[in-house]
């Protein structure tokens, strides 16, 4: 790999927060599809809104750390901090832009077709202001509390993401001649932030929180006269500083989320008929730069529309449900030890239902015989019956040991409530790593049998949380094979300290070794293509990012590997630029499900071998996590994952194809039929499901006899 | 103490498993000159199934070579490590475990407080094994294995073994150990030893050659036809990466000259390059130098046109493989002692009739052993030390040491004999002496330290074995179809002398005092002259 001195690849190279932002927009597409329901389109709003917020929160905060320190050395696609700030702020600007042009011109008038309606109170009939008043009343008015500005009380310290009202005040008394002076009304983050109002029959209207609090803010102002009153939403650097060699781990976790509540403003939204004294009074107060300040048209804080889409209002505009299926491979009526026995498992979710997992642990937790459970949780779901499984295993005398990262982003509150409860209840609990994040997702069971200590694995690419393994697509492999049994049992030796890093039978454990094995096995078709013999790569990951695997990628393109990637956020890497990549192709599939599973397919002369995986590929994860790749070995297996591949490959309708230029375009189908990976893998699970279905109807029935003594 | 986990050991009720029937799982720690290695293995269809190998990085060696002693800080280390495996025992439901450690410990002043220590801190008591122990574990699963793997042992085979801190040889016949040897240096300690020099020395590697032709001359190889070489210690499996070894069909890894090669490579290299290729410290990168310096020498001392062999064998691992299966266990007790005999006929370089001599003394003295069982309760294994006993008597000069039971027994206590103990060493000794002075040197010489029990085993031993010299005092066999028969008061035995057997009686009765102060019975022996016989 070259660099240039000051940072920048001597490659192509798309900066990677830019890349996000590509993905970012290829999400609102969808939102902005006529063709998509209108749920969805609310939902895929939705979470560009989420998604931003969490780019502010980490990656722009962490450019603007840069800026502010005078970092000036270029990143590798040549861009100084500097640079990538001025582009991102612009790139933003026009994105949110995007964002409400699509709710107000397109999403908002196909709502009004459905009957369905915001409005405001200069809109609403005397009932419904009547019904907001009282809403007030009863429910507001004892939760609000105004805070005044001025020279003796400073501008409060208010919340990340928190949705606020500037309220621009005069004495009623002095009016002429007294200054503004002003106030800030927090919206409660505790209730809903829409209400229905009352409508004939068939017509649903609601009117939205702040505004509601904006029509009576005179009950908390009475002694003013109010000039102006705005909606404004602040958003903080979230990027948590921990001190991992601290004694109490935990207790620093918790006082670093505190901290990250009270970060420094990155971003001010605000509602952009905004009145200019109230506009400087804000941007002075949070100590903002003009581009850092986002004039909204229209409601600030779309994440509420995914929990309004939810309402049960749109009935039959929502995409066909995924309704996980039983799993092909695993038979829910027979013992799971005794299937793994048998041969190795895969379970494709959502497509296939994620409660084979959970039987997987609370089976090992009541069966006599198991001796320990050993597991990772990186984001687990609100009320979790893996928590509960490994709870009972405790209970019932098992060795349980867990290892809860508390350093999972934005999951570190809920990571400490869980680790606290499965202490209590005797489970051996690691918080983590000093310096490295534990994403691998492993469980492993001991179970004593006639023939010995056996190890049963689940080794997955997606969280144990069984609320995104309802949207989240991930492969999970049930194996007892003793090589990964010992392997599994190092890398916990590993995660809970009580060995150093061995060499493993299969596994490919980074930091140690990860890197190293995908260097390995680019550079192996390298020579495969170099001697002629078959030479291709397909590899699936969420994010490309890692310049040295990028550097390779080339260099195996122009020795003549084909290589497909199915990279669904961020890529670095620019695909079919002439001389350097013309034999990699990128697409990007954004759908119903999110995208999640990593995949490795190398062709290996012929022979391929295929991995699947808990990492990107970004320096973060090769380096900087423990994370596991893993080798698929059952050739029956193997075929069922390529055959995955492929169908992602085949997909016209979600997929989106990477242009030299680093921009995204959908598919071509020239008259094709659509076919979308996602449709067809839950069209492969139903249909599996009716068929192993079928296959028990047909069973012959066994009539029950008397006994022969007649009793 | 029980190596192996009690089947109920959690506890559970309502198990399928039929418990009785189950396979059992075991497990070892050793503690290393480098490392504390924990192994945890069950037998499986194909052998050991090792179900986790635990490694934790210890300074206990250096220490040792430094300070002569492990400190404390070490200490608090090794309990922490130790309290880890311990809980990681639990996963398998194995409750205890061999704690062993070999040179480390053996060579600390201080290993006895450190033992006591990790005891109460840990409830795990520390074996200290000595080298002629660990060898015999590690050579005996070197030679099984081989011999799995269908190896062509043909001739006489050089087992070498680098350790941290021990250096140990011996040559396998094909049957047992015939020759066996240790010198207290390996790789480790040579690295402590010269660390300093090799950033001084332009010519490091040169001198490191020159040192271990020096350390291995004691050695006497060059005469025996050796046509195997099997490499073993810590860090054969990286040498063997380093040397690219694949098996051959006769279980070889080709010609003994990839060690030398290797070495010559490795000096003109330097530890940079090792550390890249091998992805390890630098300091690991100079422990592997020297061990295959040492390995080299080897080489350069037993001759070039030996097949090589590498055998990724280490104690826990022995321990393991032997403990879980009982025929192994069997076979390696027949092992250790076919090897020890072998070894301490090779030592005394007796010469066939003294042989003979020997194992007649040997016979009769296993043979009132056998029939007196119910007297004096020993274990059947200890007539090792009867047969040992009879070969190393025959070996003393009949002048001098033979009439002076203390010079004897220093001379024998010396003998470095494979697969037995220092302390089962100075059983012998003590026997040996005892059939010379006519009594068991009870009072406290230098380096002995015998508990109660093991004193009165060796009392109880040589007065056996004093009768069984006096029935052959005159080294002639002149006692034939000797029969003993057990009564309440007296042990009788009853032979047949093929010619004069008044030297043979004398010392009879003197060594009857003896038998009669340790058993309170009188030992009469009836003869009958062949001559008569025929005659009659």
């Amino acid at each position: 790999m070259k660099t240039t001195n000051n940072g920048k690849q001597d490659f192509p190279y798309r900066n990677r927060e830019l890349s996000w932002m590509d993905f970012n927009a290829r999400v609102l597409e969808e939102a902005q599809k006529n063709e998509n329901p209108l749920v969805e389109r609310l939902r895929f709003l939705a979470i560009t809104a989420s998604n931003l917020d969490e780019f502010f929160m980490v990656r722009v905060a962490g450019v603007k750390d840069q800026v502010a320190e005078r970092y000036k050395r270029a990143d590798e696609s040549g861009l100084t901090p500097k640079q990538l700030l001025e582009t991102l702020e612009e790139t933003i600007h026009l994105f949110m832009d995007r964002q409400y042009s699509c709710l107000m011109r397109s999403i908002v008038p196909m709502m009004k077709k459905q009957q369905v309606s915001f409005v405001s109170p200069a809109q609403m009939e005397p009932e419904q202001l009547a019904h907001i008043s009282a809403y007030f009343d009863q429910v507001l008015f004892p939760v609000l509390t105004p805070l005044a500005v001025d020279s003796s009380r400073p501008f409060p310290t208010l919340s990340n993401k928190s949705l606020n009202i500037a309220v621009r005040l005069k004495a009623k008394e002095r009016a002429e001649d007294s200054e503004n002076y002003f106030a800030v009304v927090q919206v409660p983050s505790i209730l809903s932030r829409f209400l229905p109002l009352p409508a004939a029959p068939g017509v649903h209207c609601f009117a939205l929180l702040e505004e509601i609090i904006i029509y009576q803010l005179h009950q908390l102002f009475e002694l003013h006269d109010i000039k102006a009153a705005v909606p404004f939403r602040i958003t903080r650097n979230a990027d948590l500083e921990i001190d991992e060699e601290a004694e109490d781990f935990m207790y620093e976790v918790q006082k670093s989320i505190k901290r990250r509540k009270r970060g420094r403003p990155v971003r001010l939204e605000v509602y952009s008929k905004i009145d200019k004294p109230t506009r400087r009074f804000l941007v002075e107060a949070l100590n903002l730069k003009p581009a850092e300040v986002y004039d909204i048209q229209g409601p600030l804080d779309l994440t509420f529309l995914s929990k309004f889409a939810s309402q049960g209002l749109f009935d039959g505009l929502g995409f066909p449900p995924i309704v996980p299926q039983r799993p092909m491979d695993v038979d829910e009526e027979v013992n799971l030890f005794d299937q793994i026995r048998t041969g190795d498992r895969l379970v494709h979710l959502p497509y296939e239902s994620f409660n084979c997992v959970t039987d997987f642990i609370r089976l090992a937790a009541e069966d006599a015989d198991v001796l320990a459970i050993k597991q990772t949780l990186y984001r687990v779901s609100g009320h979790s019956p893996i928590i509960a499984a490994l709870i009972q295993a405790a209970e019932n005398g098992k060795q349980v040991t867990v290892l809860v990262e508390l350093k999972a982003r934005f999951d570190e509150e809920n990571n400490i409530l869980w680790a606290k409860k499965l202490e209590k209840a005797g489970c051996h609990v690691i918080y983590g790593l000093q310096g490295l994040k534990t994403h691998c997702k492993i469980a492993l069971v001991v179970r004593r049998e006639a023939d010995g200590i056996r190890r049963y694995l689940h080794l997955g690419t997606g969280n144990y949380n069984d609320s995104t393994a309802k949207i989240y697509t991930d492969i999970g492999l049930f194996t007892c094979d003793s090589e990964f049994g010992v392997d599994a049992s190092s890398l916990f030796n590993v995660i809970t300290g009580y060995s150093r890093p061995p060499e493993y039978n299969h596994f490919v454990v980074a930091p140690h070794g990860m890197r190293h094995f995908f260097e390995r096995k680019i550079r192996r078709e390298i020579e495969n293509a170099r001697k002629g013999m078959p030479a291709a790569i397909t590899a699936k990951v969420n994010s490309l990012v890692d310049a040295s695997l990028i550097s390779l990628l080339y260099e195996a393109s122009s020795a003549g590997v084909e290589i497909d990637l199915i990279v669904r956020g961020i890529c670095c890497l620019m695909p079919g630029v002439s001389g350097v990549s013309e034999r990699i192709r990128v697409i990007s599939i954004v759908g119903q499900l999110l995208e999640h599973s990593r995949i490795f397919r190398f062709e290996n002369g012929g022979d391929p071998d295929l991995y699947l995986g808990s990492a990107d590929w970004m320096p973060r994860n090769l380096d900087r996590r423990i994370e596991l790749a893993f080798p698929v070995r059952d050739e029956r297996l193997k075929a069922r994952l390529a055959g995955i591949l492929d169908t992602y490959l085949r997909d016209n309708t979600n997929a989106r194809i990477a242009q030299p230029d680093g921009t995204y375009q959908h598919v071509n189908r020239r008259g094709r039929v659509a076919f979308s990976s996602q449709r067809t893998f839950y069209e492969q699970a139903v249909a599996a499901g009716k068929a192993k279905q079928q296959r028990r109807d047909e069973e012959t029935l066994i009539p029950i006899h008397a006994s022969e003594d007649g009793v | 103490m029980p190596l192996v986990s009690s089947p109920d050991a959690c506890g559970r009720e309502g198990s399928g498993v039929n418990k009785k029937s189950m396979a059992k799982a075991a497990a070892v720690i050793e503690i290393g000159a480098r490392q504390v290695e924990m192994v945890i293995a069950q037998t499986g269809k194909t052998g050991l199934q090792v179900l986790d190998c635990l490694v934790h990085p210890t300074q206990t060696g250096h220490d040792v070579y430094y300070q002569k002693k492990i400190s404390f800080k070490s200490l608090r280390g090794l309990v922490e490590i130790l309290r880890k495996y311990s809980q990681a025992l639990q996963t398998y439901g194995v409750q205890k475990c061999r704690l062993v450690s070999a040179t480390t410990f053996s060579e600390a002043e201080n290993a006895a407080l450190v033992c006591s220590q990790i005891s109460v801190q840990t409830r795990m008591t520390v074996e200290v094994l000595g080298e002629t122990e660990e060898n015999g574990y590690v050579y005996f699963d070197a030679v099984q294995r081989l011999k799995e793997q269908g190896a062509d042992l043909t001739g006489e085979t050089l087992l070498a073994r680098v350790g941290s801190g021990s250096l140990g040889l011996a040559v396998y016949d094909g049957s047992q150990i015939r020759y066996a040897h240790t010198v207290p240096m390996g790789a480790l300690k040579m690295n402590d030893q010269f660390e300093a020099l090799r950033r001084e020395s332009k010519d490091f590697i040169g001198m490191m050659r020159e040192y271990v032709s020096l350390l291995l001359r004691p050695f006497q190889l060059d005469t025996r036809q050796l046509g195997n070489l099997v490499l073993l210690g810590p860090d054969v499996a990286r040498i063997a990466a380093l040397m690219g070894v694949q098996r051959q069909e006769d279980g070889a890894c080709g010609s003994v000259k990839r060690v030398v090669k290797l070495a010559e490579k490795l000096h003109a290299s330097n530890l940079y390059h090792l550390t890249e290729a091998l992805n390890i410290t630098e300091h690991e990168a100079a422990v592997l130098c020297n061990a295959v310096t040492l390995f080299s020498g080897i080489v350069e001392l037993c001759g070039r046109s030996q097949r090589l062999h590498v055998v990724e064998s280490d104690l826990p691992r022995a321990i393991l493989r032997i403990s879980l299966s009982g025929q192994m266990g069997r076979q390696h007790q027949v092992f250790l002692s076919k090897s020890a005999l072998a070894c301490t006929e090779e030592i005394c370089a007796l010469s066939p009739p003294q042989l003979q001599e020997a194992r007649r003394t040997a016979e009769m003295a296993c043979d009132m052993f056998d029939r007196m069982k119910r007297l004096h309760g020993i274990e059947s294994n200890a007539k090792l030390i009867l047969e040992i006993a009879a070969r190393c008597y025959e070996r003393l000069p009949f002048d001098g040491m033979r009439h002076n039971g203390a010079s004897a027994l220093a001379h024998i206590e010396q003998l470095e004999i494979f697969g037995v103990n220092e302390e089962t060493m100075q059983q012998i000794a003590l026997v040996t002496a005892a059939a010379l002075d006519g009594r068991v040197l009870t009072e406290p010489l230098a380096g002995y330290s015998l508990t109660e029990e093991k004193r009165l085993v060796v009392m109880k031993l040589a007065a056996m074995f004093s009768l069984a010299v006096a029935m052959n005092q005159s080294r002639r066999g002149k006692l034939k179809n000797v029969k003993l028969s057990l009564h309440e008061d007296r042990l009788m035995i009853q032979a047949t002398a093929v010619s004069d057997a008044m030297l043979e009686t004398w010392a009879f009765r003197r060594a009857a005092l003896l038998f009669q102060s340790v058993f309170g019975i009188n030992p009469e022996l009836k003869m009958k002259l062949s001559m008569l016989q025929e005659t009659g």
